[in-house]
């Protein structure tokens, strides 16, 4: 039973290209930092909350594309590990004093600790079978932090945001770094024998086994750095919304991230962020529909929570139906189309 | 033991085969696309709420209830019809992770719709049955007994529809083998339409057990999650396996809620199930009934 579709062929003929290959990539890249750069000090509040999630979703959409896209191993345990990240930030930073930049990357290990544990035992299980395992995993998770007073159980816990970045702008200057950071560790990552390995698991993984990859070991590896990278993410994400309760964190979440990477792309770290960027960002378009129809602006809170639901549904089922391949298979396309033109292949 | 203990577990048995019943209800809906086209339906929650709606709207404009049931099982075979044929029939041959994330955008679309027709509140469906039966102490809801009339009645027509029917024969031997039953002269569309068709009017009875036994409300959908224990324990493809899974993961939760009230915060009853689903995929991975596919690492 594939889980999903076989390219491994095609990462290989990927990976022996550069990361920026063509001075217009280096001018288009340059560009985009500057603008990513100069945005928040115009930008209002609304605008960097926004750039603010899509930041987090990158970090949580990278971290769950190790398990899911990469390695093929189905989780939907993705909002119990943020909550992990969240609480274990909180804790570290309310309960033993550690300052943000200390405790966030502690926390990362804290969960991928978790995302171990749970992984080890569950190896040998596969495709919907693994699926019901990690959500298992979802639900204990969320039941414990909401009924354990340590952790403030129903009325959640207050996280402070570091001293030197408690303001919007400041703070989205701090997301934006460690994103970048881990961005750029994540395309190492991918590009390494690991991510190969992970790629040749997904793919086939007798042939893989044969080929002399530990099915076990890089399985786990894939849940360590995933649980890492969703770790940091819950941590962040608990310091932009600066309180926490069990309700941050609800299945639907994890519904969204593996929208995010469908959308995307599975199995490819740029995949991973142009979904999150459209997942997050796109259903946004839903608050301006009155206005745009005449209608005034105001719309019930509601009625934007329903038709953010259909929008995203009909998203995912648009990908599926038309655009198998995501974002991503779209990029490689348009890239194809300008680098062969004035020929079709 | 005492005869009021005795009338405890009776009383604690009772229930947990009417809960039981309604996951048994919903998980066979979902153990028949299973089967049949190896999709896991995680909409099947939905589907049941807006058939459910249906009938709530229809019973509300002051039609009896038989009109409203057959305006529900006739949105039933739209739906079904509707979801095969635009989403599902366009994804024969995915992997099993796409089709699953299918259906989990269709579930948040009907969330979406519903939620804009019908509105966030939560609603008592229209009384038909009230009050209860009481046998030397132990009292049985008349909507406990609906559940349980329903998800039985539905197990014995789908099992006699699948042995005995010709139509049955083949649905039977699509979900055996795809290659070989279209070369004998199934239609295999149909099958699949057909399947479809009748998860969606199981989705119905499982829909009014529901409702009638607790609410109606958009969180509905959200039932999905809890049928999974059942249906893991039984065995994805095997129904019978998911309708005794149903009733054991139904007396499970009864018994926690009376007997372990006190562990987890309160929270032992929903616990209980999850971690024993945590338990039965580490030692029995594919149930108690279902058919045995062989892996390792």
């Amino acid at each position: 039973m594939d889980i999903v579709p076989k390219r491994y062929l095609e990462e290989h003929q990927r990976d022996r290209r550069k990361m920026m290959h063509f001075r217009l990539q280096q001018v288009g890249m340059g560009v985009l930092l500057l603008v990513l750069l100069w945005m928040p000090q115009q930008a209002n509040g609304y605008v960097l909350g926004l750039a603010l999630q899509a930041m987090i979703a990158v970090v949580g959409a990278i971290g769950l594309n190790f398990v899911v896209g990469f390695s093929g191993q189905v989780s939907i345990g993705q909002a119990a590990y943020m909550a992990i990240g969240a609480y274990s930030t909180a804790v570290l930073m309310g309960k033993f004093g550690l300052p943000f930049l200390v405790a966030l990357p502690l926390a990362g290990v804290i969960t991928a600790g978790a995302s171990a544990l749970v992984g080890w035992p569950t190896l040998r299980l596969r495709g919907f079978y693994l699926a019901m395992a990690t959500f298992a995993v979802h639900f204990v998770v969320i039941m414990v932090i909401s009924r354990w007073d340590f952790v403030g159980a129903q009325t959640g816990v207050a996280v402070d945001r570091p001293s030197f970045a408690s303001g919007d702008v400041s703070f989205y200057y701090l997301t934006f770094a460690i994103m970048a950071l881990l961005v750029h560790m994540a395309f190492n990552i991918e590009h390494s024998f690991v991510g190969r390995a992970w790629g040749a698991i997904r793919d086939r993984d007798l042939a893989a086994a044969a080929a002399g990859i530990s099915l076990a070991r890089f399985k786990l590896w894939a849940n360590v750095w995933s649980g890492f990278y969703v770790g940091i993410a819950g941590g962040l994400s608990a310091a932009f919304l600066s309180y926490i309760t069990p309700e941050n964190f609800p299945f639907f979440l994890t519904i969204q991230y593996l929208g995010m990477l469908l959308v995307g792309g599975l199995g490819t770290t740029l995949g991973g962020i142009f979904g999150a960027l459209f997942i997050t960002l796109v259903p946004e378009a839903v608050r301006f529909l009155p206005a745009l129809f005449g209608a005034g602006d105001a719309i019930s809170p509601t009625l934007l929570a329903d038709g953010q639901m259909i929008l995203f549904g009909v998203i995912i089922v648009g990908t599926l139906l038309y655009a198998p391949k995501g974002l991503f298979g779209l990029w490689e396309d348009i890239k194809l189309y300008f680098r062969t033109w004035p020929f079709s292949y | 033991m005492d005869s009021e203990s005795l009338t405890t577990l009776m009383q604690t048995v009772v229930n947990g085969l009417a809960v039981g019943a309604v996951y048994a209800a919903l998980g066979m809906a979902v153990a028949v696309i299973y089967r049949g086209t190896r999709v896991v339906n995680f909409a099947q929650a939905d589907i049941a709420m807006v058939l459910t709606f249906v009938f709530w709207f229809v019973m509300g404009r002051g039609l009896p209830w038989y009109a409203a049931l057959a305006s529900s099982l006739v949105a039933a075979v739209l739906v079904g019809l509707l979801i095969e044929r635009l989403i599902l029939r366009k994804l024969v041959g995915e992997p099993l992770f796409t089709v699953v994330m299918a259906t989990i955008g269709l579930s948040t679309i009907l969330q979406g719709l519903a939620g804009i027709l019908w509105g966030h509140d939560t609603y008592r469906l229209p009384e038909i049955f009230s009050g209860s039966f009481k046998v030397s102490g132990v009292s049985l809801l008349k909507t406990h007994l609906f559940s349980i009339v329903v998800a039985s009645a539905m197990l014995a027509v789908l099992a006699v529809f699948l042995s005995r029917s010709r139509t049955g024969l083949a649905m039977r031997a699509t979900s055996s083998d795809q290659d070989t039953a279209q070369l004998m002269g199934i239609r295999i569309n149909r099958i699949s339409a057909l399947i479809w068709i009748i998860a969606s009017l199981i989705s119905v009875g499982a829909g009014l057990a529901l409702g009638y036994s607790q609410f109606l409300s958009l969180a509905m959908g959200g039932f999905i999650l809890k049928i999974f224990p059942a249906i893991i324990l039984g065995g994805l493809d095997s129904l019978g396996g998911v309708f005794i899974g149903g009733l054991a993961i139904g007396l499970c939760v009864s018994f926690a809620g009376t007997y372990m009230g006190g562990l987890f915060g309160g929270a032992s009853s929903e616990m209980v199930s999850y971690l024993l689903t945590f338990l039965i995929l580490m030692v029995k991975p594919y149930g108690l009934f279902g058919a045995r596919q062989i892996e390792r690492v």
